[in-house]
């Protein structure tokens, strides 16, 4: 989750969002480059006195910053397109859950199984326990096995909602009527927070997300308690 | 004693060619700074942490600590939904 003075992004919970991370970095690192560069040249032009009367043309220079810029573009586009194509692809969940955005609500599915599914609202804060987050925690968490191939299915009952959590690099949105698909996989266990990110109405800060992930045996335990 | 002769010409052009190297060492530097102070750090301590993590250890130590609630610490099933 968040936390004061944060800057940068949460700690990377599945692949996708270390890779996401790393192509952070790396269009960070170009644009320090440029922006330096670009800083640099602003202070020259600034505390110059000379002057050159006889200056036309320049085909060297002007050859330079049309190649350069474009090599920069090409090495900071080639990363990109390589993560957002990895991002949609989906080899062999062997969970699927569906997630419905509800005013102000998650419900959640997993139709894999009898009788599985619950609606999760966010606890009040007079209700929290000690050490628990305020707007954060939830009634029923949504519980998934760690390192598993888990296909998501987003979608919305009423307005338009985001299924959001990003320590895992996730964001779908919920459309009525239509259902978005992504897959999640996560590293290792833990609680993981999210929000809702599509205005859906007066309580739309008050729906959040939380992902429980353990392990497969205790994950089947836990699905058993739906058919006892 | 003669002086020796000072720079009467091309002075925009020498002084371009000092800054485009001063340019390209301070944009070289300030790189190389977020290169190494920043990113390599960073890329090398999540290495480490998924090397060096034992997750079943983690989610018992996790469990144990009472932070699940589908799981109780000493595995006992939670219950609630």
């Amino acid at each position: 989750m968040a936390h004061w003075g944060q800057l940068m992004f949460q700690d990377a919970a599945s692949p996708i969002m270390i890779q996401l991370v790393a192509l952070h970095d790396h269009a960070l690192t170009i644009m320090i480059m440029v922006v330096s560069l670009v800083l640099y040249m602003l202070y020259s032009i600034l505390t110059n006195k000379f002057t050159c009367r006889t200056l036309l043309e320049a085909q060297e220079i002007e050859t330079i910053w049309t190649v350069l810029p474009a090599t920069i573009l090409v090495v900071l586009a080639l990363p990109s397109l390589r993560l957002l194509y990895l991002m949609d692809e989906i080899s062999q969940p062997t969970l699927t859950v569906k997630t419905i955005g509800h005013q102000w609500y998650w419900s959640y599915e997993y139709s894999d199984f009898l009788n599985l599914e619950f609606d999760s609202y966010m606890l009040p804060t007079e209700e929290l326990q000690d050490g628990e987050f305020r707007l954060l925690e939830v009634d029923h968490r949504m519980v998934i096995p760690m390192q598993t191939e888990v296909r998501l299915l987003v979608t919305a009952a009423d307005v338009i909602h985001s299924w959001c959590v990003p320590s895992l690099g996730i964001k779908l949105d919920g459309i009525p009527g239509r259902l978005n698909q992504t897959t999640l996989s996560i590293n290792r266990p833990g609680i993981f927070y999210g929000q809702c990110s599509e205005m859906c109405g007066a309580n739309h800060s008050f729906m959040p997300i939380a992902l429980e992930v353990i392990d497969h045996p205790s994950f089947t335990q836990w699905v058993m308690t739906f058919s006892e | 004693m003669a002086l020796a002769k000072p720079q009467l010409r091309g002075l925009l052009k020498s002084r371009l060619k000092t800054h485009f190297v001063l340019g390209l060492l301070f944009c070289s530097t300030t790189t190389g700074s977020f290169y190494f102070g920043v990113r390599k750090p960073r890329e090398r301590k999540y290495k480490e942490f998924y090397r060096n993590l034992d997750t079943q250890k983690e989610f018992v130590r996790l469990r144990d600590a009472g932070v699940f609630h589908s799981v109780r610490p000493g595995g006992k099933v939670g219950s609630g939904w």
